[in-house]
């Protein structure tokens, strides 16, 4: 019996029919990934070519201003050009005033120059006396840094300028009794023993996996959000899992299905760069010119193959999680940012697989193809960079499918939030959240005894923080045991917040390096993140209270507590621990530790979902504050990629550790 | 119990060895349906746990229509439900066919068709396709296929959208192709649940012309709705459901002789509020 006649067979045949009639499916995966790289190939080509063009045929226009400007045109810069027989790729305009034509676009280059001495007696014999030849002028360009041809204009001058230099200098030096020719002193080559092929393949490594990754969750999202979230709301679940058929295939033919568009999306997009390279293109743009061969090419998709199954994992389990296309959207921007933020790597300077990079999934894989491409790797670093990510991506599927199979997930067996009547309390406590964060950015603009650290601390977490909870307490009549989960949790969860901690504090600590990348903050700040203030007024016991356990007790019992409790009955798990992760970083007015707060707020909400108490939220947000506060002092900003390694597996454990937990304070529909 | 109708001698021999499995005589044709002490609990955030099903007993004979009648809520499509083994139950069981439902649950979908509401069809595929692909998922032999849809087109008029998408066809002919899709692979036990919901009154009466044909050929109908009409019309007999649990059980007549009432819907809220009445009391 052929597969596609086994029942298996015959779903996976029913997914990819139903999918490659989608419109929307067929552009994403099969239309946008063909069209996308010749699009690229033969823009970066055009764009090329017609750069030479006009470099050649409109040659670039600088005025010279000044009398030694005038001078050193006519003397220097003119003959040096007869003699070295380049064409002349510019040509001196005359303008009324310079600066104006500068920035009108009419002159790319204005040279500005002055005597400081006497003008050279005559033209082409240079005095001895530095300041009544040529050697005595002072020269200025000024350029527009945000015009192409206004760069292109200073470099070419600047080369023409230094060249002129040196043979004036020559010539003092000649006139001074050194009888030496320019080439004999220092004589200085350069020679790249690197091909054009494997520089092109370096600078297209760093962006190819991003690239081809994102092609691949965007056209995976529609055939993702189409196979469970769509089913469901279509009503074809039902359907199906009434038929005689095992869930686990029913699951497994739609992970099968998603993976299919991946290969599809990203065997296109290599197989699309080998033929534009190989064949269609005679002359490839400079950036795209790599080395391909068969080889490499498969070898490259052998790369791809990890990457590919942890995004269709990832993407199959927000599918199974969401209950309509909305939600899954909900979930797919999140999911795209962590699958898809580690192949930036490959863009870091310094980064390499040598060096410790290949414990880090994803990340490594993504240096491997950039090493791949450039021709410069070892076997041994790319085997173990793949089994590294091909073992995350078996955790994320095998991990996807279970929670997908199960009865609550796959036939929605629990009630719906729509049945759920929400008390006046469930209503408003987003608005007064917002009313909060508003009162908060207020006082910082508007009151300048704010600007200091404890002024702040106390406008936070006392007035705010503990404040705002104890006024929702009394206004809505709640409980404050149970508002702010005051119980006594598992035991077992201590050692899972003692090594959950230190391994987020981490990884959170890598993760600011890069958002700050993204959203520059100044050395001094990078430096002192965690201090945020001057530590010298207090003692060390005073900035632990200050730092760890204030802001451990007081926003928990607002974020973990109040938010928490108010928002649990409105939506699903996954979602509830993002929004309250979001608000947690809003709250902290910070853009590049956005990122790390969500994700520290998101994984506290978890804990406390999943432990039914505050208690150890509170402590792992103490330990994460002082580890931070700590690390700021003593540890240097970046460690080695086998402590991230380390790390990651830490939590990857721990959060596993916390799924398996039953849940105690129960979201809407779970 | 919670009817007082008569067990049948095959749940009376289930429930006295339920400790042990459950294998019914082989010399005895097995009970299309059997239901005992059936019972699932939801968690709710608000409620706690709630008892959609709470301890239910019945049991479907050959060629009869069966009717599950209960007010929405009364949980008639969790009990469906746990029949088409898409819920486990918490509690009980059910044999279908003289099979445990929880260790077989593949041959007894293969048994089985379910028809609801909420049952959709893929809008992209043709009809042709919908339901070849139903018969041979449902384990319908392949070299018999053909046939089958042959039969099945013809016998639902069905000839002119054979090929065309489910997306393209009307409310009706959606109905008609989501009834052939349910006898795709011919099975001798099917399920309606509330099945002309959302229907006019002329799709409606198509609708149940046709259950009447299928018991007519043979086949077990477990029948749930909410619309006494339907149910005084078509089914042999009817379980009332409330609440979760059976508060009456038998044919029209046996229920008017228990109720001293004539209209299905004055038996209906005869027994629910006698239900809740006795409900309230044991509470106290």
């Amino acid at each position: 019996m052929a597969w596609t006649d086994t029942k298996l067979g015959l779903l996976w045949r029913l997914e990819m029919r139903h999918l490659l009639r989608d419109r929307r499916a067929l552009v994403a995966a099969f239309l946008v990934p063909v069209l996308a790289l010749p699009v690229v190939l033969w823009t970066a080509r055009i764009l090329e070519s017609a750069g030479r063009e006009q470099v050649s045929e409109e040659a670039l226009r600088i005025n010279f201003d000044g009398a030694a400007a005038l001078w050193v045109e006519q003397e220097l810069l003119l003959e040096l050009a007869a003699a070295t027989t380049v064409s002349d790729p510019w040509r001196a305009v005359e303008v009324e005033d310079p600066f104006l034509a500068l920035a009108q676009g009419e002159v790319d280059l204005v040279v500005q120059g002055r005597w400081l001495g006497d003008p050279p007696s005559a033209p082409g014999s240079p005095s001895m006396d530095a300041s009544s030849g040529p050697e005595g002028a002072s020269l200025q360009l000024f350029f527009r840094a945000d015009q192409g041809r206004s760069n292109r204009a200073l470099d070419i001058l600047g080369e023409q300028l230094s060249e002129a230099r040196n043979a004036v200098r020559h010539g003092l030096l000649q006139q001074a009794g050194f009888d030496l020719e320019i080439d004999q002193v220092m004589a200085l080559s350069e020679n790249d023993l690197a091909s054009g092929g494997q520089v092109a393949g370096a600078q297209l490594g760093r962006w190819l996996t991003l690239a081809i990754l994102l092609f691949v969750v965007l056209g995976g999202s529609v055939v993702a959000g189409d196979t469970l979230a769509g089913e469901r709301e279509r009503g074809t679940l039902e359907t199906l899992l009434t038929s005689a058929v095992d869930r686990r295939q029913v699951v497994l033919a739609k992970l099968l299905a998603i993976l299919s568009f991946g290969v599809l999306v990203a065997g296109v997009q290599l197989l699309n760069l080998f033929v534009q390279l190989t064949w269609v293109m005679d002359e490839p743009p400079s950036y795209f010119a790599v080395e391909l061969t068969w080889g490499r090419l498969l070898l490259l998709a052998v790369l791809f193959l990890p990457l590919l199954a942890t995004a269709a994992g990832a993407l199959l389990w927000i599918s199974g999680r969401s209950q309509s296309y909305r939600e899954f959207h909900f979930y797919l921007l999140p999911l795209a940012a962590l699958v898809l933020l580690p192949t930036t790597a490959a863009a870091l300077p310094g980064a390499s697989l040598e060096r410790g990079w290949s414990l880090l999934p994803i990340a490594n894989l993504s240096l491997a193809i950039r090493a791949v491409l450039s021709g410069h790797f070892a076997s041994s670093s790319l085997l173990v960079a793949w089994l590294v990510t091909a073992a995350v991506a078996a955790w994320v599927v095998s991990a996807a499918m279970a929670d997908v199979m199960s009865e609550s997930r796959l036939a929605g067996a629990e009630r719906r939030r729509d049945e759920v009547l929400l008390q006046p309390f469930e209503r408003h406590v987003g608005i007064w959240f917002a009313g909060f964060w508003s009162f908060i950015f207020l006082a910082l603009v508007h009151v300048p005894l704010l600007s200091g650290f404890i002024p702040q601390l106390l406008l936070n977490l006392v007035l705010v923080c503990l404040g705002g909870s104890w006024l929702l307490i009394k206004l809505y009549g709640l409980q404050p045991r149970r508002t702010f989960a005051l119980r006594q949790p598992p035991g077992v969860l201590w050692p899972l917040v003692l090594v959950g901690a230190p391994a987020l504090a981490i990884l959170n600590g890598a993760i600011y390096q890069w958002t700050a990348r993204l959203f520059p903050v100044s050395r001094r700040a990078l430096e002192s993140v965690g201090l945020g203030f001057d530590t010298d007024r207090f003692s060390s016991l005073e900035i632990l209270a200050l730092v760890a356990v204030l802001p451990a007790i007081c926003e928990e019992l607002a974020f973990r507590g109040v938010l928490l409790s108010g928002l649990r009955r409105r939506m699903p798990e996954p979602q509830l621990c993002l929004v309250v992760g979001a608000v947690f970083a809003i709250f902290h007015f910070d853009l590049a530790r956005g990122l790390p707060t969500l994700i520290l707020g998101a994984i506290l909400a978890w804990l406390t979902l999943r432990s039914g108490s505050i208690y150890p939220a509170m402590l792992w947000h103490g330990l994460n504050n002082a580890l931070v506060l700590w690390s700021g002092r003593h540890v240097s900003s970046t460690l080695h990629p086998v402590v991230y390694g380390a790390a990651a597996l830490a939590l990857i454990w721990v959060l596993n550790r916390l799924r398996h937990q039953p849940r105690t304070l129960r979201g809407a529909s779970n | 119990m919670a009817w007082g109708g008569a067990m049948t001698e095959n749940v009376e021999r289930m429930q006295q060895s339920r400790s042990e499995p459950t294998e019914v005589d082989p010399s005895v044709k097995p009970m299309p349906i059997i239901v005992a002490e059936l019972r699932r609990a939801f968690n709710d955030p608000s409620r706690g746990r709630i008892w959609a099903v709470d301890g239910i007993d019945f049991e479907c004979r050959f060629g009869e229509i069966f009717g599950l009648l209960g007010a929405n809520g009364a949980g008639k499509t969790t009990t469906l439900r746990m029949l088409s083994t898409v819920l486990r139950p918490t509690g009980g069981r059910i044999l279908v066919l003289g099979r445990e439902l929880r260790k077989h649950p593949l041959a007894v979908r293969q048994n089985m068709g379910f028809y609801s509401a909420t049952t959709a069809l893929y809008p992209r595929l043709s009809v042709r396709e919908t339901l070849e692909f139903f018969a041979r998922i449902n384990g319908y032999r392949r070299d018999r296929v053909g046939r089958r849809l042959a039969y099945l087109i013809e016998r639902f008029g069905l000839q002119d959208y054979a090929d065309a998408r489910i997306e393209a066809l009307s409310t009706g002919m959606k109905q008609k192709v989501s009834l052939a899709r349910t006898l795709a692979h011919d099975p001798p036990i099917l399920i309606f649940d509330e099945p002309t919901v959302g229907l006019d009154v002329l799709a409606a009466q198509d609708l149940l012309e046709v259950v009447e044909e299928l018991r007519a050929d043979g086949k077990t109908i477990l029948y749930s709705t909410h619309i006494m009409s339907e149910a005084e019309r078509i089914c042999d007999r009817i379980a009332i459901l409330h609440r979760g649990r059976i508060l009456a059980c038998d044919a029209l007549a046996g229920l008017r002789e228990q109720s001293g009432k004539h209209y299905l819907e004055d038996i209906f809220l005869h027994f629910v509020r006698h239900g809740d009445r006795d409900r309230a009391a044991a509470e106290r």
